[in-house]
C-alpha cells in the first residue's frame, strides 16, 4: 500500500473509532439515556388496568359503597326459608333520611317485598321514625306441636302470609338508651295443605286474622356496634299487644326481657358473652296464642342444634354462653352452649326441663357487622349446621 | 493484502471490539453517577389516582411486580448508593445534617401568607374533616386537623414524621403547625362539597361548622392544624411500587427493584409509618431547567408513630398488616386462642398528645413489622437494601431526632420525651439489626501510598463487636473484559490494610472480609479502585446480600 492509501485507512479507522464510540455508550449516563429515549419510543396512558376498573365498579355499587341506586341484596326471607337474594333500591336524603325498598326470593320460594321511608332526624339525631311497608309470602314453615316434649316427626308445615304496615318512633334521650314505641297493622293469612294438627292444637292456622300490634321497648346498649361487637352491653325490655280485631279469639300480650353481656380479656383476645332471653305471653280471657306468633326456640341464634321453630309455646326462656376468641380481625371462632325451654305456663320453666346443645363456630365479620357465620351444633337430635348473616345475639 | 480488504478488516476489528467493550466494560468513566440522568421530557402524564381497594387486593392477592425475588437493586450507582433522582435526594451521610436543619427540613417559608384563608374543596368523605385553601398569596395549602380528645396527636405526628423522612432522603412537603380561627376562612365562590349521602353542591357556613365539629376544638374555639404545602408541579399520581410508569420515559428501573422503595420499609418501620402506601404519596409533574419530569413525594404521615389519624393507634398496627397471614390465622384458630400475639400483652404509653406505643422498644423486631399492606418493593427488599437504609438512619442521631419531635409541638413534655426516646430505640433497633446482617465494611479509600483504609459500620456503631480481623483480596481488573486477576491475599487485625506489590493495572479490585466476626461478614464487600493522576478513586462497590 502506498502511503496515501495507508494515511486513508488510519483515518478511515480513526473516524469509525469516532463514530462507534457515538454509537456505543461511553458514559453511564448515555447508557440510562439511550434505554429513556428507547422508551421514549413507546410510552402509554398512565391509568388503571382492567382488572382495577372491574373492582372499582364493585365497590361502586350501593351495596358497598352505602351510596344511592340500585343493589344486589342477600339474607333471610323468612326465618327457615334459608338463603334468600334479590335487589334493593335506596334513596338518600337530607338529614339522615332515606327511602329503600327490596325484594327477595329464599331457596324455597318464599318471597318478600318491603319498603322503608326514614324520616329526617329530629333534635340533632334524638328522635327518628320510620314508616315500613312489607308483603310476605314464606312456605313451609316448621310446627311441631307446643311444648318442650313435642315430636320431631310430628312436623306440620304451612304457609304464612302476613302483610304489615307499621311505624316506628325511636328516642334517644340519653347516650346508649333507647325508647321505641311501634304500631303495626297486620292481615295475616295461613294455610296448609295437609294438617298434621287439629284446630285445637294449632291455633290460628288456616285462618285469617287481622292484628294491631302496640310495642313499647326500652333498651341501653353499650355496644361499640350492634351487629359486631367484643364489649359492651345490651339490655332490653319490650311490650306488646297484640289484638286481633276480625272477632277471633288471639289477642294477646308479652313481655320480653333481653340480657346480652360480653366480657373482653387480654385485650379482646378472647371474649366471654353471655345471653339471657325470656319471653312470657298472656292470652286475653278465652284467648289463645296463635302459632305463628308463639315465641319459639330452635334456629341459628336460640337452640342452634334444633331445626327452625322446633319448639313453640306461651313462654320460653333462653341461656346461651359463648368463649370466644379472635384468630384475626376479621375472624372469630366460638365454642357455645345453648340451653332453653317453652312452656305453657311460667310456672313450668325450670332448668332441668331445659334441651341443651353445645357446638363450634366461625364468624367473618368487619369492624361493625357480621358478614357469615358458620356453626356446627349437636343435641339430642344430632348434629346441625348453621349458615348465618348476623351475630347470634 | 489489498487496500479494500485492509479497509474492511479494520472496520469490523474496530466495530467488534468496540460493541464487545461497550457490551461487557463495567466502569463507564462517569461512574459512580450521583444524579439519575432525566434526557426526556415528559409531555402526556395524565393524572391517575388507583383505588386504594384495588391496591390492597392486587398486594394481597396477585403480588404484582418481577417474580423473581432476591435481584439486587436495579437503580444503584457502582458504588451501590441511590442517585439523587425523582425518588430520593442523598442527604443523611451525604450531607452534613444538624438538629437545625432536621427541624426546617423541607420548609422554604413561614407558613402562609397572613390574611384569610379561602377554601378552594372540602374533605367530607372521611372520618377526620380536612380542607385545601388559598391564602392570600393565592398558595395553595393542605389543612388537616386532630381527632376529637387527641389534640396534637395526628397533627405533630405527621410533622415529626415528615422531618424524619426528608432527613432519611425523600421529597416530602412543607409542613407547618398553625391554630385556625373559625372566622378566618372564606368559601370560595365556586367551591363545592359531596356531604355523606348527598349530592354535590355549593358550600355554606354550616358545612364548616359541620366539619369542624369532628376535629378537635381549642378552649378558644380556635383549632390545632397542620398546613402542608402543596407540592410544586401538576398531580399526576401516587407513587407505584411495581413496574414502572407508562408515561414517563425517564422511568426505565421497575419501582420494585429501586433501593430506595425498597429501603422505604426500613425507615416506615423505624417511624411506625403503617400507612406507608402508594395513596400516600403523590407525583407531580415538574420544569426545571427547561426540561419536564415526574417527581414523586411521601405525603400523610398522620397515621404514623403513635398516631393512626383518627385516634391512637391500635396495637396490632404495625405487627400484622391489615389481612394477617393465612397461616398465622390457623395456627390463632386451632389455638383456642391462647397463641397470643405480642401486641395485645405488652404495655403501652398512651397520652392524647401522641397517641399510643409501646412503652419498651428495646426487644422491638424491626424486620417483623407490618405495614397495613405491604407492596412489591418492600417484597423484593435484601439485606444489602436494609442496610443502606440503616446506614441512613444511623446519620441521623438522638439530637436530630429530638428537634425532629420539638417541631410537632405537643404541649406535653412528658409525651415528647417518650416520643423522641421511643424513635431513638427504635432506631438502635434497626441498626441492632440491619447493620450486622451484611458484611459491614462502608467508605473504602486507598491512598496513593497503598494503604487501604474502610470502616466497620455495625462496630461503628457499637451494635456488634470488633472482628479479630480483616482479609482483603487484591486483583488487577480488566475493564474491558469484566475479568479480576487474584494477585495476593493479605491480612490486617484493622483497617487501614496494605496493598501488596501490583502489577501495573488501570483498575484494582479488593475483596474484603472479615476474620472471626459473624458469618454473614465472611462474605466479602468488592471494592474497585481506579487509578488517576493522584491516586486511586473508588469507582464499585458491591456488597452480598
Amino acid at each position: 500500500m502506498d502511503a496515501r492509501r495507508v494515511k486513508t485507512l488510519l483515518v478511515s479507522i480513526v473516524a469509525l473509532l469516532m463514530a462507534s464510540t457515538a454509537v456505543a455508550q461511553s458514559t453511564r449516563v448515555d447508557t440510562i439515556a439511550e434505554q429513556q429515549a428507547e422508551k421514549a419510543k413507546e410510552l402509554g396512558p398512565e391509568g388503571p388496568s382492567d382488572a382495577e376498573m372491574i373492582i372499582r365498579r364493585v365497590l361502586l355499587s350501593p351495596l358497598l359503597s352505602g351510596g344511592d341506586g340500585v343493589y344486589p341484596w342477600f339474607g333471610s326471607v323468612y326465618g327457615g326459608s334459608g338463603m334468600g337474594v334479590g335487589v334493593g333500591f335506596l334513596k338518600r336524603l337530607e338529614k339522615a333520611s332515606y327511602f329503600n325498598v327490596q325484594t327477595g326470593i329464599s331457596m324455597n320460594s318464599s318471597m318478600v317485598v318491603r319498603g322503608t321511608f326514614a324520616a329526617p332526624e329530629l333534635w340533632r339525631g334524638m328522635l327518628q321514625m320510620d314508616a315500613n311497608i312489607q308483603w310476605l309470602d314464606a312456605h313451609d314453615v316448621s310446627f311441631y306441636g307446643f311444648g318442650q316434649g313435642s315430636s320431631k316427626d310430628a312436623r306440620d308445615s304451612y304457609d304464612f302470609n302476613p302483610f304489615e304496615l307499621s311505624t316506628n318512633v325511636s328516642l334517644k334521650p340519653l347516650r346508649h338508651v333507647f325508647l321505641t314505641g311501634t304500631y303495626a297493622y297486620t292481615p295475616i293469612d295461613t294455610h296448609r295443605e295437609t294438617p298434621v294438627f287439629g284446630p285445637a292444637d294449632s291455633p290460628g292456622l288456616d285462618e285469617k286474622l287481622t292484628f294491631h300490634v302496640t310495642r313499647a321497648a326500652v333498651a341501653y346498649d353499650w355496644r361499640p356496634a350492634p351487629g359486631y361487637s367484643t364489649r359492651g352491653g345490651y339490655y332490653r325490655a319490650a311490650f306488646e299487644r297484640n289484638f286481633e280485631s276480625s272477632g277471633r279469639p288471639y289477642s294477646f300480650n308479652l313481655q320480653e326481657y333481653e340480657v346480652v353481656q360480653q366480657l373482653p380479656l387480654v385485650r379482646e383476645q378472647f371474649v366471654l358473652a353471655g345471653r339471657a332471653l325470656l319471653t312470657l305471653t298472656d292470652a286475653d280471657q278465652g284467648h289463645d296464642v296463635p302459632v305463628m306468633l308463639a315465641p319459639f326456640l330452635g334456629s341459628g341464634s336460640t337452640l342452634r342444634a334444633f331445626g327452625n321453630r322446633r319448639f313453640a309455646d306461651r313462654n320460653r326462656v333462653l341461656v346461651t354462653g359463648e368463649y370466644r376468641w379472635r384468630p384475626s380481625r376479621y375472624l372469630d371462632m366460638a365454642v357455645f352452649m345453648d340451653a332453653g325451654q317453652v312452656a305453657a305456663e311460667r310456672y313450668q320453666l325450670e332448668m332441668k326441663q331445659f334441651d341443651v346443645d353445645w357446638g363450634i363456630g366461625a364468624r367473618f365479620h368487619g369492624p361493625a357487622f357480621n358478614a357469615l357465620r358458620l356453626e356446627l351444633s349437636h343435641g339430642r337430635e344430632g348434629f346441625r349446621l348453621t349458615f348465618a348473616g348476623s351475630q347470634p345475639f | 493484502m489489498n487496500f479494500r480488504r485492509a479497509l474492511l478488516v479494520a472496520f469490523a476489528i474496530t466495530v467488534c471490539s468496540l460493541s464487545l467493550g461497550a457490551q461487557t466494560r463495567r466502569f463507564f468513566p462517569d461512574d459512580p453517577i450521583w444524579r439519575e440522568p432525566i434526557t426526556q421530557n415528559v409531555k402526556n402524564a395524565v393524572r391517575y389516582e388507583p383505588d386504594l381497594a384495588y391496591q390492597t387486593i392486587e398486594n394481597l392477592f396477585w403480588r404484582p411486580g418481577d417474580k423473581v425475588v432476591g435481584q439486587r437493586a436495579k437503580n444503584v450507582n457502582t458504588v451501590d448508593e441511590v442517585p439523587d433522582g425523582p425518588y430520593f435526594v442523598n442527604r443523611a451521610g451525604r450531607m452534613r445534617l444538624t438538629p437545625a436543619i432536621v427541624a426546617r427540613a423541607a420548609n422554604t417559608s413561614n407558613g402562609p401568607a397572613p390574611g384569610k384563608w379561602t377554601i378552594v374543596s372540602a374533605k367530607s368523605d372521611g372520618i377526620t374533616p380536612g380542607f385545601t385553601i388559598r391564602d392570600s398569596a393565592n398558595q395553595l395549602w393542605f389543612i388537616k386537623f386532630d381527632p376529637p380528645g387527641w389534640r396534637a396527636m395526628a397533627t405533630g405526628s405527621e410533622i415529626v414524621a415528615a422531618k424524619l423522612f426528608w432527613a432519611a432522603g425523600y421529597h416530602t412537603a412543607e409542613y407547618h403547625i398553625a391554630q385556625l380561627v373559625p372566622s378566618n376562612l372564606a368559601i370560595g365562590k365556586d367551591t363545592r362539597i359531596t356531604p355523606p349521602g348527598e349530592m354535590a353542591r355549593p358550600m355554606n357556613q354550616s358545612d364548616i361548622m359541620w366539619l369542624l365539629g369532628r376535629a378537635d376544638r381549642d378552649p378558644d374555639g380556635s383549632y390545632r392544624v397542620i398546613l402542608s404545602k402543596a407540592a410544586p408541579g401538576r398531580p399526576v399520581g401516587r407513587i407505584k411500587f411495581h413496574g414502572t410508569r407508562a408515561d414517563d420515559p425517564n422511568d426505565v428501573v421497575p419501582h420494585e427493584h429501586r433501593r430506595e422503595l425498597r429501603g422505604y420499609f426500613v425507615f416506615a418501620a423505624w417511624l411506625n409509618h403503617v400507612d406507608a402506601k402508594g395513596i400516600n404519596s403523590l407525583s407531580t409533574l415538574v420544569t426545571e431547567n427547561g426540561r419536564s419530569f415526574i417527581r414523586h413525594y411521601l405525603l400523610d404521615f398522620g397515621s404514623a408513630l403513635g398516631s393512626a389519624a383518627i385516634g391512637p393507634r391500635e396495637g396490632w398496627e404495625g405487627y400484622e398488616a391489615l389481612v394477617e397471614e393465612p397461616s398465622e390465622i390457623g395456627k390463632r384458630a386451632l389455638s383456642l386462642g391462647f397463641d397470643i400475639p405480642v401486641w395485645r400483652t405488652q404495655d403501652y404509653f398512651e397520652s392524647p398528645a401522641i397517641g399510643r406505643l409501646p412503652r419498651d422498644h428495646s426487644k422491638w423486631h424491626p424486620e417483623e413489622w407490618w405495614p397495613h399492606i405491604t407492596n412489591a418493593a418492600f417484597r423484593h427488599m435484601r439485606p444489602d437494601d436494609t442496610f443502606w437504609a440503616a446506614t441512613k438512619i444511623a446519620e441521623i442521631d438522638d439530637e436530630m431526632i429530638r428537634a425532629a419531635v420539638a417541631e410537632g409541638k405537643f404541649g406535653d413534655k412528658s409525651s415528647e420525651e417518650f416520643l423522641a426516646k421511643a424513635i431513638s430505640d427504635r432506631r438502635l433497633r434497626i441498626l441492632q439489626t440491619f447493620l450486622p446482617k451484611v458484611n459491614p465494611i462502608v467508605d473504602p479509600e486507598l491512598d496513593p501510598n497503598g494503604h487501604l483504609s474502610f470502616r466497620n459500620a455495625a462496630v461503628d456503631e457499637a451494635v456488634a463487636d470488633r472482628a479479630a480481623g480483616y482479609r482483603a483480596l487484591w486483583y488487577t481488573f480488566d475493564n474491558a473484559t469484566n475479568r479480576a486477576t487474584l494477585v495476593a491475599t493479605t491480612e490486617e487485625t484493622q483497617s487501614p490494610m496494605v496493598m501488596p506489590l501490583m502489577p501495573a493495572s488501570e483498575y484494582i479490585q479488593v475483596d474484603i472480609s472479615a476474620v472471626g466476626g459473624p458469618e454473614s461478614w465472611t462474605r466479602p464487600v468488592s471494592a474497585y479502585f481506579r487509578r488517576n493522576a493522584e491516586g486511586w478513586t473508588l469507582v464499585g462497590f458491591e456488597r452480598q446480600p
